[in-house]
């Protein structure tokens, strides 16, 4: 009879935060800091939050025990156990000057993608600015479909773009850029075509952005992976054996290595290049996923899954026009009268 | 009624594929005759010669440089290898998704290092042919988009980009000076 809109509310799982200083006079706060989180984010998104020693409770039910870590292929399988919706752990190490790096890890059930991101500020006195920050990326990543702005990005500072746009789309997007105030770096568009702009398969992977303090990815589970090894193998399959496990060693474990050297390069070819920008169209031009990276700190400072321009007949000049007032737009938490 | 209606539709439509052919231009700074610079077109030889006759014509000091392009991946290094390499080989499914994203990484590794050997040759450019500004340039037929792109090559910065339909009064000569004269703000 009063059929109202029903929604179940998300359920945000903390599990510890552990002290990686090697220190145990930390270890107090491998709960305190989760539990701050919490309750921040309890105040600001309308979701159940359980915090540590509860999820460990739970977990107990089940003969399990939270663990102050978890590998990437393992939080599957936790999540589905907890029951959540989103998981968040992480670590942090105090650093001299009195000030503390936090490392967490977000991972929203079922989604096989993992968003990590780093943290640095004062321990005492900015502590709660700390628990603040973090509360707003959890925010944004959740209840923004994985978007995240380590910084802005503001008129003034040199872009250079990577996107899948034709070269007369492209001058529509740099002259946008040039007008807004922006100084643009020609790193694709400094040839006639690009030969890979137009693969949509290729940009696709862009995606995924691996940098050492934020980093989004997907799971990758190679306990899985099963090799049968021995002499009926014969000489020849086991030299391809050989060569897929240097494959894996070199193009997933050690791929950010390998980036940064790359993006280290950039710094001294593209010397007045401030950002990497991958803004990848759909067909119509009508809407962009983009990931920033910051040259010189070589990090992940930017995602956003879907840039729309608003009002009828929107086209490529008003979807970058968009793009440009969201990458200088600063985020923030909604008022609390806003609360959802 | 029905035919007010058909004309709006009409209009609608004449007016969203204008808006995908109109003429853009943004410019950074100038690029004064004198400048030493290298043009860039994929056209025959007969019109590259035109478009560079116009150039020398205003004065620019013009690098006999002009390849289509400057670095062609595909007959040098075939990537796609790796991704064959993922696949040819009769393993589960499991392995496959596993393998997927170190293939992803290759990649997106070689876009990386992509771009990075096309600034390097194009610090070449400046540094052996003296060259100040890469001039970029496609000439399209009528009512097509022609669109050109300036780069300063001593700090890689995109200084002037123009998209223009070309007009029916034009001819190869015209859209060539017309571009000239919008890089040189005259």
């Amino acid at each position: 009879m009063l059929s109202g809109t029903v929604y179940a509310r998300p359920t945000v799982a903390f599990g510890y935060l552990a002290n990686k200083s090697g220190n145990p006079n930390f270890n107090y706060m491998e709960i305190i800091f989760p539990n701050s989180f919490a309750s921040s984010f309890e105040a600001e998104y309308d979701c159940k939050v359980v915090k540590p020693l509860k999820l460990n409770e739970l977990l107990e039910k089940k003969q399990l025990t939270l663990q102050k870590y978890y590998q990437d292929h393992e939080l599957p399988q936790i999540t589905k156990t907890i029951g959540c919706d989103l998981f968040v752990f992480g670590y942090f190490i105090p650093l001299p000057d009195n000030t503390i790096k936090i490392v967490l890890t977000l991972y929203e059930s079922g989604s096989n993608q993992i968003f990590t991101f780093t943290n640095i500020g004062r321990m005492e006195t900015e502590i709660f600015k700390i628990i603040d920050r973090i509360t707003l990326v959890v925010f944004d990543f959740f209840e923004k479909n994985g978007f995240f702005m380590a910084k802005p990005i503001m008129p003034g500072s040199s872009v250079g773009l990577i996107t899948n746009l034709s070269p007369t789309e492209l001058n529509v997007i740099y002259a946008e850029f040039l007008k807004a105030g922006y100084s643009v770096i020609a790193i694709q568009g400094n040839e006639l075509d690009c030969y890979y702009a137009c693969d949509n398969k290729i940009m696709s992977y862009f995606q995924y952005i691996t940098t050492d303090a934020n980093s989004y990815d997907i799971i990758t589970d190679w306990s899985k992976f099963t090799m049968t090894l021995g002499r009926w193998e014969g000489k020849k399959k086991q030299e391809w054996q050989e060569d897929l496990r240097k494959i894996y060693d070199v193009y997933d474990r050690n791929y950010k290595v390998l980036k940064n050297t790359a993006l280290e390069k950039y710094k001294n070819v593209y010397p007045m290049c401030d950002y990497l920008l991958f803004a990848v169209f759909d067909s119509s031009r009508k809407s962009c996923w983009i990931r920033a990276i910051d040259v010189k700190t070589k990090q992940l400072i930017l995602m956003h899954p879907n840039i729309v321009a608003s009002g009828l007949n929107t086209d490529l000049e008003k979807t970058t026009r968009q793009l440009i007032t969201v990458i200088q737009t600063p985020t923030a938490l909604p008022q609390k009268s806003k609360k959802k | 009624m029905k035919k007010i209606f058909i004309v709006l539709l009409v209009l609608y439509f004449s007016v969203i594929s204008c808006a995908t052919k109109k003429g853009i231009v943004a410019r950074k700074s100038t690029i004064s005759p004198g400048s030493r610079i290298v043009v860039i077109a994929n056209h025959p030889n007969n019109i590259k010669n035109v478009i560079i006759a116009r150039f020398m014509n205003k004065n620019y000091s013009v690098k006999a440089f002009n390849a289509s392009d400057l670095y062609t991946i595909e007959d040098v290094y075939d990537i796609k290898d790796f991704k064959k390499v993922a696949y040819v080989q009769p393993l589960k499914n499991d392995n496959m998704i596993s393998f997927e994203k170190a293939v992803e990484n290759i990649y997106k590794l070689h876009i990386y290092n992509y771009e990075l050997s096309k600034a390097e040759a194009l610090s070449d450019m400046r540094s052996k042919y003296g060259t100040q500004y890469l001039v970029l340039m496609e000439l399209k037929e009528w009512q097509k988009v022609s669109w050109a792109r300036a780069i300063d090559l001593t700090n890689m910065e995109v200084v002037w980009v123009e998209n223009y339909p070309a007009q029916y009064k034009d001819t190869l000569e015209t859209v060539v000076d017309h571009f000239i004269s919008s890089m040189s703000g005259q």
